[in-house]
């Protein structure tokens, strides 16, 4: 983009205010009445098989309200190419992958059940050096 | 929510100089009665660990890391957040200098580092650069590299203003 | 007063208070005092006691006092107060510095040098190498009376205290000594130490030393003096790259901790350059 009149826009950015006043919500600060709060079962391996999924026994738990797992959800994201696959579906492929979502009453009855969530794995190796 | 009602002694907490009652569970964080309880949602959660800052707020003038701070301790005690800093729409002297020097980009840290800086303003002696550093050890800040933040608070000593 | 029906926290405004309501509360309770360790149980995927006795607003527990012969500090004395009030006690700069630069300053305002002594999983605890080169000596609250005992001993029992029974104050006696207090965190300041060593020496009029006392914090899990290399430091003046060479022969005297953000043998390879930090500045005290 040229500009031959060598202007700069000098104004301050218009959000300032409200986030140096504490006003601005973020997600975070957002609440409704009887909102449901979310957890993730993430792998805690860096690489596997998913071998199984059982969200059965997580599901009864107080204050559970849904699961989701790739099965709901088969999409995939990214930037410029979408080839992120929302959860893990047949494989790990890194520490910390969503393998499942749950919506709760609360945020400790959401992580108590995403805890309970049992994936069995078939480990693989893992490239973590170059 | 955290917010649990199974005590029946309620806590009496001095909030941006208003009485407030909170039915919270004396234990439950601080910040956590601030911001479920009362919506006052400028002190953020982010670890939880006493780290980042983000949750600082003022208790009797001297900063606090509010996640790691027993609301019943709290009790009865001066708690100042980043929305007593402003009045009405305004802003206070620190904030307008943050905003005119053009800090802010995320904005998720500003609430605890104004006011770690308003106590550092209320206490130091004689502000300079190294020892506002020091002040602000407790307050990460992932965007900004923080020089422009202390370019701006250094903005209010040079011009003889009281934060 | 000390039944169960206060809740989960009950806040003891006297040492009175506290004893019964500890008492009371049995295996079940625990003291609070500036709660920082306390309020981060379930990061450490720990149970929460399911009562607490808060002693930090109890007035005898929050006195420093500087006399001729000693320094007697609350338990509830905070990090904050301890840098502020001791900065003009030379003979105590180890701990003033020790308390100065911990953590960060929103923790240094409410954590206290009794929950510091007293968080036995806390390897970096900075106060306790600080107070263990400067001898000093730790009076227990404990049945029916008080008890005084070296703060090595009390490191040896703080994770078995009896209910009932918590730190009072910490004393230290003064002397005519220097004292230095250096640390090795990641960044510049703000995270846990991976190394701290504090060191107290008297000297003689011709500059040689007469006593050292060195203290190791955050390389194993509980701090703890290095006699090998207070030995090596007597009898001569202070010589930084001395005390560096002997103290890398000393390494070996250590089980040194993994943690997550450095590997034992980091911990112990960094020794020897923050013992030569450490004697360099001692020569420089008046």
């Amino acid at each position: 983009m040229s500009d031959s009149t060598n202007a700069t826009m000098n104004f301050p950015r218009r959000d300032a205010g409200d986030k140096l006043r504490g006003r601005t919500r973020y997600t975070v600060d957002r609440v409704r009445p009887a909102m449901l709060h979310a957890a993730l079962t993430r792998a805690q391996v860096p690489a596997a098989r998913i071998l199984r999924i059982d969200i059965s026994a997580a599901r009864k738990m107080p204050g559970v309200r849904a699961i989701v797992t790739a099965a709901d959800a088969p999409v995939r994201h990214g930037i410029g190419i979408a080839d992120h696959p929302l959860f893990a579906t047949d494989r790990i492929r890194y520490d910390g992958e969503p393998i499942a979502a749950v919506a709760a009453e609360t945020f400790v009855q959401a992580q108590a059940a995403a805890a309970a969530v049992v994936v069995e794995l078939e480990s693989l190796p893992a490239a973590i050096s170059i | 929510m955290r917010v649990q009602t199974a005590n029946p002694m309620s806590l009496h907490l001095k909030i941006n100089g208003e009485d407030r009652v909170s039915i919270s569970d004396p234990l439950t964080p601080l910040v956590d009665v601030l911001r479920d309880e009362f919506f006052l949602t400028g002190a953020k959660v982010v670890c939880r660990e006493g780290f980042c800052g983000a949750c600082i707020v003022l208790l009797d003038g001297r900063p606090v890391v509010s996640c790691l701070m027993p609301a019943g301790m709290a009790a009865d005690c001066d708690v100042r957040t980043v929305e007593s800093l402003a009045s009405g729409d305004g802003l206070s002297p620190l904030q307008r200098a943050l905003e005119q020097h053009d800090v802010v980009q995320c904005g998720m840290c500003f609430p605890g580092i104004l006011m770690s800086l308003t106590s550092y303003f209320e206490h130091a002696h004689s502000p300079n650069r190294e020892d506002m550093k020091a002040a602000l050890v407790g307050n990460i800040c992932r965007c900004t590299g923080y020089e422009r933040i202390l370019d701006a608070a250094l903005s209010l000593v040079q011009s003889f203003e009281a934060p | 007063m000390s039944t169960t029906a206060e809740g989960r926290l009950y806040v003891a405004r006297t040492v009175h208070d506290a004893v019964a309501a500890l008492s009371d509360r049995g295996p079940e309770g625990a003291p609070l005092a500036g709660a920082t360790w306390i309020m981060r149980t379930p990061l450490r995927q720990e149970q929460h006691k399911p009562f607490y006795v808060a002693i930090s607003k109890i007035e005898a527990l929050r006195q420093l006092t500087v006399h001729d012969r000693e320094i007697s500090i609350g338990a509830c004395v905070t990090h904050a107060e301890l840098a502020s009030q001791l900065s003009s006690v030379p003979d105590c700069r180890a701990l003033a510095l020790a308390a100065g630069n911990a953590a960060n300053p929103a923790i240094r305002q409410v954590a206290t040098i009794g929950g510091n002594l007293c968080a036995a999983n806390f390897a970096a605890a900075d106060l306790v190498p600080a107070l263990l080169c400067l001898d000093a000596e730790i009076e227990l609250e404990a049945s029916g009376g008080t008890e005084r005992i070296a703060v090595s001993r009390f490191l040896d029992i703080r994770a078995s205290l009896k209910p009932g029974h918590f730190v009072r104050r910490v004393i230290v006696a003064r002397a005519p000594r220097r004292s230095v207090h250096v640390r090795l965190p990641l960044r510049k300041a703000g995270d846990y130490p991976v190394a701290i060593l504090s060191l107290a020496v008297t000297l003689d009029a011709s500059g040689i030393v007469n006593s050292a006392k060195v203290a190791v914090g955050s390389v194993e899990l509980t701090a703890r003096r290095w006699q090998e290399l207070e030995a090596d430091l007597i009898n001569r003046p202070l010589d930084p790259q001395h005390a560096a060479d002997k103290a890398e022969s000393h390494c070996g005297a250590f089980q040194a901790r993994d943690g997550v953000e450095a590997p034992g043998w980091y911990r112990v390879k960094v020794l020897p350059s923050l013992v030569r930090k450490a004697v360099r500045a001692l020569r420089e005290q008046a």
